[in-house]
């Protein structure tokens, strides 16, 4: 796909995910350009092995999680963890069943919720999840385009979504 | 250790985003596993429309200005 091409395509989807990220929008559109730029550099190395959607994600999301030095590690244990197990009796049953809002919740007040409970999760687990969910991506896709294994991308969703429900589960009272 | 048919391994696998057949079969009788799952679908749909609600800059601007940088 030519240049032109590719930026009329994906433009918007590339934005929208910088922004949604929590990148400011002016710092989105550096992002949005960088991300094109590297294409370009190494269009001839684009093997085609994944999607070019999937490719230019990728990009634009290790760009962003650098540009922050925010490539941390995932951590080998995270709070997540000792969190969702104390919701367990011994036999894994629950002690703590879920609370809070289902399918029928009001989705506007849920996304405003979301927002804030977003700021909670490191920025891989952010990534991982809004790159799933929000863009779409299958699970094979978002391996590829954040450079994790099919096992890191599993621990990152498990801890990202935990974390999630159990603060929309608190807030939502 | 658990059984791998618990709630605890059924919300886990539900959570990583791949529930097995035992965790599928699991979800028939436990409700509270079954509202987790619905919330966890909840997560992704609201995921979506934030998404879909955020206010973006003109994207065509963008678009001249990025092809016109690289082009």
């Amino acid at each position: 796909m030519t240049l032109e091409k590719a930026v009329r395509a994906y433009t918007g989807d590339l934005l929208r995910a910088a922004i949604g990220f929590g990148v400011p929008p002016g710092q989105a559109e550096e992002l949005v350009a960088a991300t094109f730029a590297a294409y370009l550099a190494a269009q001839q190395r684009f093997e085609g092995r994944s999607t070019l959607k999937t490719y230019l994600f990728g990009i634009l999301y290790r760009k962003a999680l650098e540009a922050g030095r925010k490539a941390q590690k995932e951590l080998a244990v995270d709070p997540a963890d000792a969190a969702f197990e104390g919701r367990f009796t011994g036999w894994g049953h629950w002690s703590a069943p879920p609370q809070g809002p289902e399918k029928d919740a009001d989705q506007a007040e849920a996304a405003r919720l979301l927002e804030e409970c977003l700021k909670g999760l490191s920025d891989q687990q952010k990534a991982a999840f809004l790159i799933k969910e929000a863009d779409g991506l299958t699970s094979e896709e978002v391996c590829n385009a954040l450079a994790v294994s099919s096992t890191h991308l599993r621990v990152l969703l498990f801890r990202a979504r935990a974390k999630l429900r159990d603060c929309l589960e608190g807030k939502w009272k | 250790m658990t059984p791998f048919w618990s709630c605890r391994e059924t919300s886990r696998l539900i959570a990583e985003g791949e529930p097995s057949f035992w965790a599928r079969l699991h979800l028939l009788y436990c409700r509270h596993c079954r509202r987790f799952r619905r919330q966890i679908r909840l997560l992704g749909a609201v995921a979506r429309r934030r998404a879909g609600e955020l206010a973006l800059p003109d994207v065509g601007a963008v678009q001249v200005r990025v092809l016109s940088e690289l082009g």
